[in-house]
């Protein structure tokens, strides 16, 4: 089973509480994910998120000028996206308690 | 090193590509999409001097999995691309089997059949094994003869069952093609035994029915007329003959099968008969329930009723020319 199938369901989850620590640009929150450990997820995946997540009114989003590149669009976390993440965590914790009392007698290797 | 107008020329066209490839979403959606396209290429590019399709992937695969985000939320992963080829080509190929098992004929049939799977599972061990016992022994059998072969029949059956089971529990991972292509081997297999099993026996029943019927004419005379009892000869006026001796091409004695028209030749008469002297003094078999009289029995039986004269052949004789004048010796002067 690789991560692929794993991620379908939690990227929404992964991406919000990214932006719950910092507001982030789309490249950044990229970064960030694959910094954490999720290597395989796409850019097109976690920018159609962030624009999905958008649309949906989970988000803000402004533009930070630079003088030295270019402007940046940053995203961060509005009440209903602070509502979604605590709702979304809560559910995430609570299957991972499942899955882990399943598996409690097989030898899962040291993560 | 690319140098940056490179550079910019590969975004601009990187990302063309990405708006082509979403030219059939609503406009709406797709303004939203596309927002920050080039800012999020040229951070990518900015990261690394590899061309943009290294770390991205093509605009058309990008275009998918942005599409694929943004609408339903699906995601997917630098390392799919692959199992995204053979995800299609095993779509492909459930969409053609649904299309297949869908239309109402051959889905009933089909769905019927899948009902004996797991006596096929046994038919075709059975198979399996015939192929073997048939190198074994250089014959066709059809059910094992010994102790070995039914072992092998044994050993056959249940790796065939193991083989169904598991791959019944592991779809995605049993050679399908493989076991599709040795399964319509088997089939082959049992149709063209059956065909030449059903051969073999009509061949041989057909050479026994021919033995039956040579059978009698060869063992009992040697040149019988089955359903001739007695012979009756006529002179060429109309004449009936007696006591004519009868020959057969192979100059053995004419013997005919008066017993099974129910007939016995007559020993009462003087002289005892000969067997091929014509007409055969021939009576009406005696009644086998009659008890045996002591002694030689000689009780005057009906005999077989013969021909009257006027009953002679029906023919009429050809009328045979006046005798040719014999060249008479002209007495000599």
């Amino acid at each position: 089973m690789d991560t692929t199938q794993l991620l379908k369901g939690v990227l929404d989850l992964a991406v919000l509480a990214v932006l719950d620590r910092s507001d982030s640009y789309g490249y950044d929150v990229v970064r960030r994910l694959r910094e954490a450990g999720l290597d395989d997820v796409g850019d097109a995946s976690v920018y159609g998120t962030l624009r999905r997540l958008f649309k949906a009114g989970a988000l803000n989003s402004y533009v930070v000028p630079s003088e030295e590149g270019p402007h940046r669009k940053y995203y961060g976390l509005n009440d209903a996206g602070r509502a979604q993440l605590a709702g979304s965590a809560k559910t995430w914790a609570a299957f991972a308690h499942t899955m882990n009392d399943l598996l409690d007698d097989v030898d899962k290797g040291t993560p | 090193m690319s140098s940056p107008i490179e550079r910019q020329e590969e975004i601009a066209q990187y990302a063309q590509d990405v708006r082509a490839a979403l030219a059939d979403v609503p406009e709406a959606d797709r303004a939203e999409l596309l927002e920050d396209l080039e800012d999020h290429l040229a951070e990518v590019a900015a990261e690394s001097d590899e061309p943009l399709a290294n770390r991205l992937g093509t605009p058309a695969a990008y275009a998918t999995e942005l599409r694929a985000a943004y609408g339903t939320g699906t995601v997917r992963t630098r390392r799919s691309v692959r199992a995204t080829a053979t995800g299609t080509y095993q779509s492909m190929e459930s969409r053609l089997r649904a299309k297949v098992e869908g239309s109402p004929a051959f889905g009933a049939v089909w769905n019927f059949l899948k009902e004996f799977r797991s006596l096929w599972w046994i038919v075709r061990a059975w198979v399996a094994a015939l192929l073997l016992w048939r190198f074994w022994d250089d014959d066709w059998h059809a059910r094992p003869w010994g102790a070995a072969q039914w072992m092998v029949l044994v050993v056959f059956v249940v790796a065939s069952i193991a083989l169904g089971q598991w791959s019944r529990a592991h779809p995605d991972r049993s050679p399908r093609a493989l076991i599709i292509g040795l399964n319509g081997l088997a089939v082959l297999l049992l149709v063209g035994i059956q065909v030449n099993l059903g051969l073999t026996h009509l061949a041989s029943r057909g050479i026994e029915k021919i033995g039956v019927m040579a059978a009698p004419s060869v063992a009992e005379s040697p040149s019988a007329a089955p359903d001739v009892a007695n012979l009756y000869p006529y002179s060429k006026d109309g004449k009936p003959l007696k006591d004519i001796l009868l020959y057969d091409q192979d100059g053995r004695p004419l013997q005919l099968d008066y017993e099974a028209h129910g007939y016995q030749l007559d020993r009462c008469g003087s002289p005892p008969p000969i067997a091929n002297s014509y007409p055969l003094p021939l009576r009406q078999q005696d009644d086998p329930d009659m008890e045996p009289t002591p002694g030689p029995s000689c009780v005057p039986g009906s005999p077989m009723p013969a021909p009257k004269s006027s009953d002679g052949p029906t023919f009429t004789p050809t009328p045979t020319p006046a005798p040719t004048s014999t060249p008479t010796p002209t007495p000599t002067r």
